[in-house]
């Protein structure tokens, strides 16, 4: 088995003016490359804790991280947040371009044709001289993905990307969302608490206990490999994940 | 929104388009005369006699004073000062203001060390300032200048740094994801998010630039509109000080305009 990421019993613990609190209970885990990974557990357990450890905002208090045997701390790693916060000033194509303006990298021939190349594929190339306010929500979601992509992260965090959106959309972006990832091959993890779509999109659900968050149970989705997240909601074997994963973090709370 | 040309409306949709083109111009036309009512009646008093025009003036002596004053009274050179004075002022108070609150929003530090004196320079009624500035810059244009630039720059000051406060802490992730630097979030992300509270700000100072200068003038000038109202007041001659006081609103209007224009033109 091949590493990717790897947590190496990991501690975080975060201070308050009155308090500390242990975030994070000596968590270890590996993820091998173009794995799809989702993270459920009860609320305030830490989750999104997890992806800000990897994306080196915040840095374990004890234990390691790595990424490709590297510490992730200065790691090409991409991030996708609720809302697509992308900036209203821009023009869709100059929001996608904003990750390359940061790395300092020049727009090489190269990089603008992956970029025109990930917006034919993926329906904006039309809209990218258009401003944000101009599209709709499935869309804008979709700009922030490809802008996440557009620097060709070794890695991808999603932290709970479709919560913002409406049911119906919800389940068309998560099947574009997945498409994308599948196609350009990204190693991703999903944060979420929606239990059906950690099941519909991922290859392995990580099941953590509540604060101080450690690594309870993992399951394994074994499903076509051929399967839309929309048709393996349809799926015999769907019904049973869901039962498994919602038994357990039922129990969790109790 | 898109626009049809030739498009055919229903009956009722073309009606509730009059009730709106309707309800705009009779909003316009209300205004207008009202203004007129207003004059019309402060003239007709003073004709009858019940005001006294020594004290109250009347339209048509303000019109008689207005021309008396642009071509024997140099009107239009004081009016020169006074706007020359008060863009002088806003541009050093908004510049300067807003560079001051990006230095405090670089350093949490500096920011906490300043709240308090910011706070108490807030509320500081800056014309008992007067005197000091005189003393220290001289009895001049740089002392009303120095009077409109402490007006406008503590609330510029304080609106700018609440604007950079306020940018959703999830896009400063976003930039720091990207590996961004401090200079990077400020010019990519800070500024530009702060561009419409700008906008509202320059609006403010434009009120508040002329306050600055009028208040600036009446403490120290030998010429601009807030001298003439001061120098009517000591003849007391009202004509003079209520022609320049109408001058003064024309101008602080006619400003307000164009910051409008610069507003809507970078929303479009």
């Amino acid at each position: 088995m091949e590493k990717y990421l790897e947590f190496k019993n990991v501690n975080f613990n975060y201070f308050t003016k009155d308090a500390e609190f242990q975030a994070i209970n000596n968590l270890s885990f590996i993820i091998k490359k173009g794995e799809f990974v989702s993270v459920v557990g009860p609320s305030g357990c830490g989750k999104t804790t997890i992806l800000s450890l990897i994306a080196g905002l915040y840095e374990p208090t004890e234990g390691q991280i790595l990424l490709e045997g590297e510490s992730v701390k200065k790691a090409n790693i991409g991030y996708m947040f609720q809302r697509d916060h992308l900036f209203p000033w821009r023009t869709i194509y100059k929001n996608i371009l904003l990750s390359l303006e940061i790395k300092g990298k020049k727009h090489t021939d190269e990089q603008k044709n992956y970029i025109d190349n990930l917006l034919n594929k993926y329906g904006i190339f039309d809209f990218k001289d258009k401003h944000p306010n101009e599209l709709s929500g499935g869309m804008r979601q979709r700009v922030a993905l490809i802008r996440t992509l557009a620097v060709k992260p070794k890695l991808l965090l999603l932290d709970e990307p479709f919560s913002a959106l409406d049911f119906q959309t919800r389940l068309d972006v998560c099947d574009d969302v997945k498409n994308i990832i599948k196609q350009e091959g990204q190693t991703a993890i999903l944060v979420t608490h929606d239990i059906s779509e950690a099941i519909s999109m991922s290859d392995k659900v990580f099941i953590l206990s509540k604060r101080p968050a450690t690594l309870k149970n993992v399951v394994n989705l074994e499903f076509n490999q051929e399967l839309s997240p929309l048709e393996r909601r349809d799926d015999k074997n769907f019904s049973g994940y869901f039962k498994q994963i919602w038994e357990e973090l039922t129990y969790e709370k109790a | 929104m898109k626009k049809h040309k030739n498009q055919v409306f229903s009956l009722k949709y073309s009606k509730y388009r009059k009730k709106l083109k309707i309800d705009i111009l009779t909003t316009r036309i209300y205004q207008i005369a009202l203004l007129v009512l207003l004059i019309g009646i402060w003239e007709l008093l003073v004709q009858v006699g019940v005001m006294d025009p020594f004290f109250f003036s009347s339209p048509s002596r303000i019109c008689i004073t207005f021309v008396e004053l642009l071509t024997q009274g140099n009107l239009l050179y004081h009016m020169w000062i006074t706007l020359y004075e008060t863009i002088i002022g806003f541009l050093i108070a908004t510049l300067l203001g807003t560079f001051i609150a990006i230095l405090l929003w670089w350093s949490d530090k500096l920011r906490k060390v300043l709240d308090p004196y910011i706070v108490v320079l807030n509320s500081l009624p800056k014309i008992a300032l007067g005197p000091l500035i005189i003393i220290w810059v001289g009895a001049g244009t740089s002392a009303i200048i120095t009077m409109c630039v402490l007006i406008c720059i503590v609330i510029t000051i304080l609106s700018m740094i609440s604007s950079f406060l306020n940018c959703d802490k999830d896009k400063i992730l976003l930039m720091k994801s990207f590996g961004a630097s401090k200079w990077q979030i400020l010019t990519k992300l800070i500024l530009p998010n702060s561009f419409p509270d700008f906008i509202s700000v320059l609006k403010i100072n434009v009120g508040m630039s002329w306050v600055g200068i009028v208040m600036g003038e009446y403490l120290v000038s030998k010429a601009g509109l807030g001298y003439l109202i001061v120098y009517g007041r000591q003849i007391f001659k009202l004509d003079i000080v209520l022609t320049s006081t109408v001058v003064l609103c024309l101008l602080a209007g006619l400003m307000y305009f164009f910051v409008g224009l610069l507003e809507k033109k970078f929303k479009k």
